[in-house]
């Protein structure tokens, strides 16, 4: 699905956070647990996506932007393996519902 | 005033009519029946159980009838009834006790919502709880009963009730549930276990349960802070270990393993993810009962010291 840029799928408006979300987050060491009240679902998560998650404000976001403050939240190098991750996780966590295409 | 202090007539008047009250922990129960096995495994199991006076707030009432026409000849079944509904199927009438069991049960994990309700044991040693979830066949009943023999106190070996309010764990202190091959290994293990009747060819298949000491009975109003959260399997020829896991994920089996976490929504994440932030989580393996309490008995010396 994810081309070697990590952006072959990526919106182009970028994606948002869903508005309809309530979110309640737990760390543990590395790992996180999210409760998303509206749905009763809860995630696990590693490091990378509770931090994706958390970059997104009330704004769309685009992938070069988010990779470029992930790598400075997480001091990871900010390169073409970190955007296929971060497009990875943005997959996921569009599946989930958690966010959505901007243009929606 | 306890069931033991009633004469074997007295209780199974009691159990025509009015119905029999008992107190279990935070729960008190009417039960209903004409069938003697329920009486004989009541006068057996629960007699070191309070009884619970006329005019005191019954929370469930439990009815096993016989069922009628036929059947009242014809391989004899028993219902169970509750509010006039028969939540399950009938069973043939010798499974009566275990039904009663399984009713009392159902009634708690469907109904008690004022508690975050896990399908776990619970055992309490030096003031430290462990909860132990895990799917049927795991050996969890068998780990109970053996840790209860050796020191540890039941609290129970099917429901974990944790408060809403500041997350300690209520005893419901009920007969451990043994079946099939733990039937063997415990009456080996604890040779003066007292087990009820043993009822074969159930859904479980032989099942049996064993009578909770009376000392334990005495402190069911004595909660327990949760300290482990352990995940145990039976594994043949397995040496017994405990592996750490991850607390995230032990959070989300907690869930799957609870009867009313999305009923809770939030409450029951917050309660779950408070327990998970103060439990060490395990997984474990283990073949030898033996082995196994040894274990359980170094993680309770190593947290009072």
């Amino acid at each position: 699905m994810t081309g070697e840029s990590g952006e072959a799928c990526f919106p182009q408006a970028g994606y948002r956070l869903n508005p309809l979300l309530q979110l309640h987050w737990r760390p543990f060491g590395d790992e996180w647990v999210l409760f998303e009240a509206l749905s009763g679902h809860t995630h696990q998560m590693d490091t990378l996506t509770a931090a994706t998650l958390m970059m997104f404000g009330t704004h769309s976001v685009q992938l070069p932007e988010l990779v470029s403050q992930l790598a400075e939240e997480l001091e990871l190098p900010a390169d073409p393996e970190l955007s296929t991750a971060v497009s990875s996780v943005l997959e996921r966590l569009a599946v989930a519902g958690l966010i959505e295409s901007a243009v929606s | 005033m306890n069931l033991s202090e009633l004469n074997p007539a007295e209780v199974g008047t009691r159990l025509r009519s009015p119905g029999l009250m008992l107190s279990t922990g935070p729960f008190n129960f009417r039960i209903i029946s004409p069938i003697a096995s329920v009486a004989d495994g009541l006068r057996l199991l629960y007699a070191d159980y309070p009884l619970v006076d006329d005019g005191e707030f019954v929370d469930f009432t439990v009815t096993l009838a016989p069922s009628g026409g036929l059947r009242r000849w014809w391989r004899p079944q028993v219902k169970f009834i509750y509010d006039g509904e028969h939540p399950f199927v009938p069973l043939p009438v010798d499974h009566a006790f275990p039904l009663l069991e399984w009713a009392m049960n159902w009634c708690i994990s469907t109904q008690a919502h004022h508690f975050l309700t896990l399908h776990a044991a619970v055992l309490e040693r030096n003031g430290c709880a462990v909860i132990m979830p895990a799917p049927p066949g795991s050996g969890k009943s068998t780990l109970c009963a053996g840790l209860v023999s050796r020191g540890w106190r039941l609290l129970s070996d099917e429901l974990a009730l944790i408060s809403l309010a500041d997350g300690l764990v209520s005893p419901l202190g009920r007969p451990v549930s043994l079946k099939n091959q733990s039937l063997e290994v415990i009456r080996s293990f604890v040779p003066g276990a007292v087990l009820n009747q043993v009822t074969h060819d159930t859904s479980k298949g032989s099942v049996s349960h064993m009578k909770v000491s009376a000392d334990y009975v005495a402190r069911l109003s004595e909660r327990a802070r949760p300290r482990w959260v352990i995940f145990p399997k039976y594994v043949p020829e397995a040496k017994a270990e405990l592996t750490a896991r991850s607390k995230a994920n032990s959070l989300l089996e907690l869930g799957r393993n609870s009867f009313n976490y999305t009923v809770l929504g939030l409450t029951g994440f917050e309660i779950l993810a408070d327990l998970i932030s103060g439990s060490d989580c395990y997984d474990f393996r283990y073949s030898q009962l033996e082995e196994a309490v040894s274990l359980f008995d170094q993680l309770a010396a190593r947290a009072q010291s």
